[in-house]
């Protein structure tokens, strides 16, 4: 379980975070939206401990990441896999280093084990054959997938999307919907994922939360979110460009 | 202000790398990739240099014992110029442009396309895993260099002595063999450990903490850059000090 509890957290004069409260139970499929700069993507580095909050704590099950020393920081991030905005996949590598540099530096893996690893979830993100192509050899979608893979390689308990679909055409965008809902189903992995695309976090999630001004201005289910009366988040579901039956 | 945020951030990173130093021998390869990126691939433009810089040495030598001192000092000159200063110090001053500028520009892109908090989103200290092997790789390379320099430098200004100042072989190399001795070798190789580990540092730290994007980039290698030389010089000026008394 993870939970966020008064997050403060400012760059500068901005304050981007201005007292976050939110529980991500296990086996939630949590999608955070907001507008672009309202704080998403902090929130998450905050959550995986690459940033650090100005106040408040964020509990992993239980322990404050805050108060953990290096190793048991760098410890507990093994449990996390992350799909970054970019990719973030490394340039100097091909995809199967890319995909297995987790596994390799933590250990416990034969090459030929990290080498099915590779292929396995590769295979599984519908890349299978790109394993010595480089990251300039992929197009924007399928460097969001090696970078799923890097994340599933690891096998985390949790999984966290920083704008998954963002900078991706339809059908690219559709595919790595459809990878995260297969994820969700079939390996139950506790999901918190941030976008400002509300196709994508209706068709990924389970629970809904919405980062305004600094807070979470709601938290429910799809359901409960069409109902609310609140004019803020009526005003953005307004402005998306989703049907109702998505 | 910004200085002593920077001489803060400096030395954590420098604690950083002492704690990774247990992780040496798995980093081995790495160390390897940069000693060959920041030494073989150096190469030609250290005997460039340094082919220049012994010759011009000569010549301007030359002109100046013209009528005042003998010529057969010309070979000694030339050989503790080279060994004492000229080697190190503009050795050092070429490799921070080319090492210091591409180890900083590597590293800030890194970080501003998120690839070094990828790293650490699967526990990989990105200090053990991307500075210490520059900084193992530059303190080892440089004296290496130095010693290609010395060599290639001293029979540069050899080649002019003997084919334009028309003075012999022997009475250029005759000086050199009476009066230089080891300690000016030595001392001049430590002064280019030192200069390895100061151009390995400024580019490491400025890039890992470029912000922005091409543009943050671009100014974390100019910092890099000038500031690796700068305190190239300073420690030059600190070094002779304690290594030569008068």
């Amino acid at each position: 379980m993870i939970k966020l509890v008064d997050l403060y957290k400012s760059f500068g004069s901005l304050e981007v975070l201005k007292g976050v409260n939110l529980d991500i139970q296990k086996g939630d499929s949590m999608v955070v939206f907001g507008a672009s700069g309202s704080g998403k993507s902090v929130m998450l580095k905050l959550i995986m401990g690459l940033l650090k909050p100005d106040e408040g704590e964020i509990y992993v099950d239980g322990k404050n990441i805050n108060e953990l020393k290096r190793p048991e920081l760098d410890h507990l991030r093994t449990r996390f896999g992350m799909l970054f905005q970019g990719a973030a996949l490394f340039d100097s590598m091909n995809v199967y280093e890319n995909v297995t540099i987790g596994r390799a530096e933590h250990g416990g893996m034969t090459k030929e084990d990290r080498i099915e690893c590779a292929k396995k979830n590769l295979e599984m993100v519908g890349l299978e054959g790109t394993e010595f192509k480089y990251p300039s050899e992929l197009s924007g979608g399928m460097k969001k997938r090696v970078g799923l893979a890097r994340a599933l390689c690891m096998e985390p308990e949790f999984i966290l999307y920083d704008e998954p679909t963002t900078g991706l055409d339809p059908v690219s965008a559709d595919k790595i919907n459809d990878l995260i809902i297969n994820l969700r189903d079939r390996l139950k992995i506790t999901s918190i994922a941030v976008t400002h695309d509300l196709y994508s976090a209706f068709r990924i999630g389970h629970r809904f939360a919405m980062l305004y001004q600094g807070k979470i201005r709601f938290d429910g289910t799809r359901q409960e979110m069409e109902e609310s009366e609140d004019e803020v988040l009526k005003d953005f579901l307004s402005h998306s460009t989703i049907d109702a039956d998505s | 202000m910004a200085f002593v945020a920077d001489f803060g951030g400096l030395f954590i990173m420098v604690l950083e790398i002492f704690r990774s130093i247990p992780t040496v021998f798995k980093r081995i390869k790495l160390i390897f990739e940069q000693m060959l990126m920041m030494g073989v691939r150096s190469l030609p433009l250290v005997i460039l240099t340094s082919v220049f810089t012994g010759s011009v040495t000569a010549w301007q030598a030359a002109y100046q014992f013209k009528g005042l001192v003998p010529m057969e000092w010309l070979g000694l000159t030339v050989a503790k110029t080279v060994f004492i200063e000229l080697g190190p110090v503009l050795t050092s001053l070429v490799l921070a442009g080319r090492v210091g500028a591409s180890i900083a520009a590597e590293l800030g892109t890194m970080r501003v396309t998120e690839q070094i908090d990828a790293l650490e989103s699967m526990g990989i200290n990105p200090v053990g895993y991307l500075v210490m092997p520059r900084l193992i790789a530059g303190m080892v390379m440089l004296p290496v260099l130095v010693m290609f320099a010395n060599i290639i430098a001293i029979l540069g200004g050899m080649v002019v002595s003997v084919a334009l100042v028309n003075i012999s072989y022997e009475t250029f190399t005759g000086s050199i063999k009476a009066y230089v001795y080891i300690r000016d070798v030595v001392s001049g190789l430590q002064k280019s450990v030192m200069f390895g580990a100061i151009i390995a540092l400024m580019g490491c730290y400025h890039g890992f903490n470029a912000k922005g994007g091409a543009e943050g980039v671009g100014l974390a290698t100019t910092k890099a850059v000038v500031l690796a030389s700068v305190l190239i010089l300073v420690s030059d000026y600190i070094m002779a000090t304690v290594l030569f008394n008068i």
